[in-house]
This record gives C-alpha cells, structure tokens and sequence, in this order.
C-alpha cells in the first residue's frame, strides 16, 4: 500500500486535507520510508539537508507527508513543523543500539510537545533487514512505550529496503485517523 | 498493550514482521569488532556478503572489510586504519579521532569525530556534524573483486562526490573541513595488509589500477582554466572507454575534474547540449566544441546531475 491507496481509503473522511509528519534521528531512514510511501525509486538517497514533502491529492482530498532532516543541529527546527499535525510517524534505526538512549529522549520530547498533544503516534522499527536489528518488542521496551496514555500509538517493525511491514504501518494510519476525526 | 483512553476500541499490538531465515547459523560476532587494541583484522571476499558491520572502541587497530556491506558504523574508535569496501546504504562514524578510513559508500556520515582522513568514493553528498579537522581525499583502490562490490552494493565508480561536503555546523571564518590533493595517497595512511592471505587480492592504490577513478572535484571547480565536456553514451564498453580515456588524458596533464554517471532522456539531452540532434543519439560521444559552450554545458549537466542527486 502506497500513499494512492492510503489516500483511497480516506476519502471517506470530512476533512480535505491530511498531514503526517516522519521525525527521527539522521541516519532512521525517513527519506526512503517517504519514497517507498509514494513508489519511488530508494537507490540514490542524499542525507536530508531540510525537508522532503510528498503530496497525493484525488477528488479535492489532499494528503501531505512531510520529512524532516534529523541531524541533532537541526532537531530544534522540528517544531516549525508541528502545526496541523494529524499523524506523527517517528522512525528508529533498529540496528543502532548505540542511539536507543538519544531517540527515546527526542521522542519524548516531542511527546511532550503542545501542539502534538493527542496526535496518534506510529513508530516505524526500521531496518529490521540488519543483522543487528532489535526487535519491536526490544524497543517498545527500551523507549517505555507502554508508558504512552495521552494518544493511540502503535509500533511496527518494518524494512523500508526490503518493503516488508509498511503497508501494515499504513494500514494503522488509515484505521486511527478514521476512528479519531470524525 | 498500549493504553487508549482516547479510543478504546482499536487495540495496541506489537506487530513484527517474520525474520529471514538463513539456510546456515549466521554469528553476529563475527560482524561485530569490539574493544580491540593493537590487531590487524581483515576480512576476505564473501565472508561478509552483504550483512550490517560494527567497528567500536577500538584503539591503535588496523581494519580491512574487502567485501559489501550493507551499513557499517565505527564508533568510539582512536588511532585505528580502516578500509571499508562498498556499502549499500551509509557508512556512519562517530566519536572518533585520529584515525584514517577508506570506504566507498552510497552515503557518509560524521559526528564527533576529529583528526580524521577519509578517503571517498561516496554516491550523495557526504555530511559531518559536530567535528573538525576532518581531511577528506579522493579514493583511489583496487583489490581483486571490488569491481563487481561496486555493482552489488549498486554505486556507480563514476558517482563520487567526495570533495562536496555539507557540514551541519560551519563555524564562522574556518572550517571544520579540508580537501587532500593526490599528494596523499590511501597507503600512506593505510598500508597494505601484508599478509600471505590477501596477497591474492593484488591490492594497489595506484592512479593506473584503480577502479575509482582520480578526480579533483572542488579542489579544481572554480579554478579558471579551460574545460571541456565530454560524454560517453551508453554502449557495452562504455566502462572501457572512459578508463582508457582517462589513461590517456594522464600524461597529457589534462586533469579529469569529475565524472558523472546518469540516464538522461531526451527532455534533459536538448538543454544539456543545447542541440536536438543528440536526443536521438545514444552511440555517438560527444566532446564540446569550443571552451564556450564547455562552461555552459558543464554548468547545465551539473544542474542536471544535483537535481538527479536531491530528487
């Protein structure tokens, strides 16, 4: 399932726009997840220096997924983009191990964050193509998810490489949307 | 479970996509080098095939890894060498000093890291964040192999942006960075393994074996000399030609400044040569004709080919 789809299957929904915002550190994987979302070729990616948009729009409804840069530098200019949120997908490098401690504290900082307050929270384990990958599991421990009761959150462990686990990720999305903004 | 007591109907699970299965027991350790003090390891074609690597804490340590990769990440290391063969996705290094990487990589990242020569082949634009004197040069190596570890980590040789960096925290009236001419050679920093059991790899660095070609990137973009634009269409020995090419412009101290390899259509064929009759071409070479026409070509086919690099 790309964003078409995603896009397909909201459709349904009174509002004309929907956008979702992708944070997590440098190096997460956001840029590919972003173009394995719109079925974009992921064999030539550059480091994120700003920000990345994709946009589908079909019969006046418009959904925006917005890519942030996540070197440590430039994390303070996040929150330029918190305002309309109506998903945040927070991706993690579930090889990284040496950063679980630096990802959990931005996640709970933008936990934390006003204008994300009650926004349903998708968190992407990504590259669990590594040989090194934690597990979802590992991490939901790790970042204290379970401690989250201010939001609908849900983790999926996911390749963006490989593909697998995206589509479910999505099909999250497009369930929690519906059911919250009626 | 998560709790929802904002809605209680949709239940919070964990969902885990199922873990490849391998045919034989795969040792992580064996992808993993850690708190090592003064060894030699290399790593031999196809024993690593592929898998995520991890070199941390290591001090005064001499690594070779003559295979692909999928990431690697060299953490917390001091005084060590390192050559790392073609990575699919990034080469990350952070919190390291003093010490000497080799690597060819579709992206490479930095941070923390000071007192680090880097020698590059890297597909995208290479970053740092947070360090300083990092020197970086242009890669030139050769072992038994590598051409095909290009071509399964999927990087072109002729993509190298070593020399084009974007540093995330620039300081005002210095740099955290500079760029090695071919004074500086990857032996020098990094010497061959000497043992018996690479020997069959025929290791160089040299200019005339390398698989990556020589090129001066920024070192020579704002020089003021004349320039030409030459581009080889695609045809089964395109990859001969152009080493041939660049063989022969050696001696003749015509220096190749950058080599990009892309597709273009027909659309971006008409700007970059401002003539139509190339949008049929696709077997003929094409040489600018005139120094003119060079500078605004060249100028346009670097649009073209950050443009193919940002999209």
């Amino acid at each position: 399932m790309g964003l078409l789809s995603l896009l397909r299957k909201l459709r349904s929904n009174p509002q004309d726009e929907l956008r979702i915002l992708l944070l997590g550190l440098d190096n997460a994987g956001k840029t590919t997840l972003l173009k394995v979302l719109a079925s974009e070729d992921i064999s030539h990616i550059t480091p994120t220096q700003g920000f990345n948009i994709k946009s589908v729009a079909s019969n006046g409804f418009k959904l925006n997924v917005w890519d942030i840069g996540g070197q440590r530098r430039i994390r303070p200019f996040w929150r330029n983009y918190f305002e309309n949120t109506d998903v945040l997908i927070y991706v993690i490098d579930s090889a990284d191990r040496k950063r679980f401690e630096e990802t959990s504290l931005e996640l709970s900082e933008l936990l934390e964050e006003e204008k994300l307050v009650n926004v349903p929270l998708l968190v992407f384990a990504n590259k669990q193509d590594l040989l090194n990958a934690a597990t979802s599991s590992e991490i939901t421990d790790g970042l204290a998810l379970h401690t989250i009761r201010d939001r609908s959150w849900q983790i999926q462990g996911c390749s963006a490489y490989t593909k697998e686990g995206v589509t479910d990720g999505l099909e999250w999305v497009s369930k929690t949307v519906k059911s919250t903004k009626k | 479970m998560g709790c929802l007591f904002s809605n209680p109907d949709t239940s919070t699970d964990i969902l885990e996509p199922p873990k490849p299965q391998y045919s034989c027991k795969i040792n992580k350790n064996d992808y993993i080098l850690d708190k090592l003090k003064d060894q030699t390891i290399f790593r031999v074609p196809g024993t690593v095939d592929g898998q995520q690597f991890i070199i941390q804490n290591c001090e005064n340590c001499t690594i070779y890894i003559f295979d692909h990769t999928g990431q690697v990440q060299i953490d917390d290391c001091k005084h060590c060498r390192i050559f790392v063969g073609p990575v699919h996705g990034s080469i990350f290094i952070r919190d390291s000093e003093n010490c000497n990487l080799a690597t060819i990589c579709q992206q490479f990242r930095a941070r923390d890291c000071h007192e680090v020569n880097i020698f590059l082949s890297c597909a995208s634009q290479p970053i740092i964040e947070s360090s300083h004197h990092i020197r970086f040069g242009c890669l030139t190596y050769f072992y038994e192999k590598l051409g095909e570890h290009y071509a399964t980590a999927g990087i072109s040789p002729y993509n190298n942006n070593w020399s084009n960096i974007h540093d995330f925290t620039p300081v005002p009236d210095s740099k955290n960075y500079s760029l090695m001419d071919d004074s500086e050679t990857v032996f020098k920093h990094i010497p061959a393994p000497t043992d018996p059991s690479c020997s069959h790899l025929n290791i160089s660095d040299s200019q005339d074996q390398t698989i990556t070609p020589f090129s001066y990137g920024e070192l020579y973009r704002e020089h003021n000399v004349e320039r030409c634009f030459v581009v080889l269409f695609h045809e089964a020995n395109y990859d001969v030609c152009a080493r041939e090419l660049i063989k022969m412009l050696r001696p003749l101290k015509i220096v190749l400044v950058q080599s990009k390899c892309y597709t273009i259509n027909e659309l971006s064929a008409d700007r970059i040569f401002n003539n139509r009759s190339y949008n049929t071409l696709v077997t003929k070479d094409f040489v600018s004709q005139n120094s003119t026409d060079a500078v605004q070509q060249l100028d346009k086919f670097y649009n073209f080919a950050s443009m193919q690099m940002f999209s």
